[in-house]
């Protein structure tokens, strides 16, 4: 059975496919040629040594139609993110990827076609090109094709995010192609510096200037201007430099005690995390995991230690950054991602089908909520039943941590609002969730009034 | 209105392509002026970014 990836479809020269449970990429023969040239010209063995590129086997299967020359079997990426969900520096990190492997295909006399965000993906804390088909041969004078994407996708997001706010990485979301480059401007406006005038303003103005262009008979050939060699590496290294030493201007630099705050004491601790092993012992298969509201990492670390890959989410820009920071140094199998749990990221693109929503992504083995649902049921409003439905539809196991009105975090949120919530109580909360799921075990924490919860999805038995 | 970007991306390549070449070459020589004093030069543009570690990167199938 094969099922075509429904966001790969704009490329003549291949397409993604799953077949049996397996990732596959087919090259058409319009794109023999160049695949040829990526592979004898000693490029792809450069990019993969230098963990550029998803490194990819030849697999003996049959083309899914006529226009099929090969297939390929890339490595999987265990999940597939996108720049929205990204924290800085695995945005930067995206960029800088795209431009060495730019720079490299230069080196071997070809050149990257596109430069688009989506095309990097995380592969252990490696930010990777995964499009495979993104190379063309490069001939003297040509323009570099991808600029304009780049400035989109990579640049303006990077200058909005260090020169504005963190946050503004979300105008992603609204601008499948990138941010336009005269938006990025006006929000720009003052904090562009002589690098951001170049690619921005003076970038956004000569397309406005330009726009008719192509309308004009003066140009019947579509010839395109000619930039020389020299001139784009040249552009590109002055693009990496700056990049490299692009921050925002409240730079996360290693764990303090940010998140060392908890309501546990030392044994407390220890009980937490000596429940959420024993209940991860207890599923059968435990491959992929998500953490929701993940923290410092602390009971990711926990999931990946059984062999698990982690999706650890959290809705703080700073918890993000701060565990890609040591994910980028250890490779460990965890992917950190930005996501608001009240708002997750929705399914965008043509058709609503390009770009998927979390749980069109994956089935998580197990989800764990530690510590989070009083921010959701109170903060937010949302009624436990709703809670317990949506998680009951993502993954198989929940491990769930219930934190009562008593607790002193609990307090602190009904301090500045009325409460409202007289189902917020142990008896409700059970209740609300054994509509979806079944229960497995319950432990109370000691030292605390809080209890830690092993579920079954019932949509998954 | 819809109109192809790909132009305007064109000629503004052409124009800060020149002064980025410009900008290496000056800084080329900056560097050799440098070296002449017994500077030492930074690192190459282009860094090696492996790990050395043995991550299973080139591993494909992770099914076994």
């Amino acid at each position: 059975m094969s099922e075509r990836e429904a966001s790969s479809f704009r490329d003549p020269s291949g397409f993604v496919f799953r077949q049996d449970g397996k990732i596959y990429r087919q090259i058409n023969h319009v794109y023999r040629e160049q695949y040829t040239q990526l592979m004898d010209s000693g490029l792809y063995k450069e990019l993969i040594q230098h963990r550029l590129m998803v490194p990819h086997e030849e697999a003996d299967i049959p083309c899914l139609n006529d226009a099929g020359a090969l297939v390929i079997r890339p490595k999987e990426i265990p999940f597939i993110s996108y720049p929205y969900e990204w924290c800085f520096g695995q945005y930067k990190q995206a960029a800088l990827t795209t431009l060495r492997i730019h720079l490299r295909a230069l080196n071997h006399g070809m050149i990257l076609k596109d430069a688009n965000a989506y095309n990097i993906q995380f592969l252990n804390g490696y930010a990777v090109l995964v499009d495979t088909l993104s190379f063309e041969p490069y001939q003297e004078g040509m323009p570099w094709i991808g600029y304009g994407q780049f400035c989109r996708h990579f640049l303006a997001p990077l200058l909005l995010m260090a020169k504005v706010d963190v946050r503004l990485s979300k105008l992603m979301l609204a601008h499948i192609d990138g941010i336009p480059l005269d938006l990025a401007d006006s929000i720009l406006r003052g904090k562009l510096g002589t690098f951001g005038y170049g690619h921005i303003r003076l970038h956004a103005r000569t397309i406005a200037r330009h726009s008719e262009d192509g309308k004009e008979q003066a140009n019947p050939t579509g010839k395109m201007a000619s930039v020389s060699k020299r001139n784009i590496t040249a552009m590109a290294q002055s693009m990496l430099h700056f990049i490299e030493k692009l921050n925002p201007k409240q730079t996360v630099t290693e764990w303090g005690d940010y998140y060392s705050r908890t309501n546990y004491s030392e044994d407390g601790t220890k009980a937490k995390e000596e429940f959420v092993t024993a209940y991860l012992d207890q599923i059968d298969t435990c491959k992929a995991v998500w953490d929701f509201g993940a923290n410092d990492g602390r009971y990711s670390k926990l999931a990946i230690s059984k062999g698990a890959h982690v999706v650890a989410f959290d809705i703080d820009h700073t918890a993000v950054e701060r565990n890609f920071m040591q994910v980028s140094k250890t490779h460990q199998p965890m992917l950190p991602l930005l996501l608001d749990l009240a708002t997750p990221s929705p399914s965008i693109g043509f058709a609503n089908l390009e770009r998927g929503s979390i749980d069109q992504r994956q089935t998580p083995d197990a989800i764990l909520m530690l510590a989070v649902i009083h921010h959701l049921a109170i903060s937010n409003n949302l009624p436990l039943d709703q809670i317990a439905r949506w998680l009951s539809s993502l993954g198989k196991h929940l491990i769930i941590e219930f934190v009562p009105k008593e607790d002193s975090q609990v307090q602190i949120l009904l301090r500045t609002r009325t409460d409202i919530f007289p189902d917020y109580t142990e008896p409700c909360f059970e209740a609300a969730f054994e509509q979806y799921f079944t229960r497995l075990e319950k432990r109370e924490i000691p030292g605390s009034k809080r209890s830690l919860y092993l579920f079954r999805s019932k949509s998954f038995q | 209105m819809y109109f192809d970007p790909g132009f305007g991306s064109m000629i503004v390549q052409v124009l800060l392509g020149g002064l980025a070449f410009f900008g290496v070459l000056f800084a080329t020589m900056r560097h050799k002026i440098a070296a002449l004093f017994g500077k030492k030069p930074k690192e190459d543009a282009v860094p090696t970014e492996a790990d050395p570690a043995n991550d299973n990167f080139e591993q494909v199938d992770t099914d076994e």
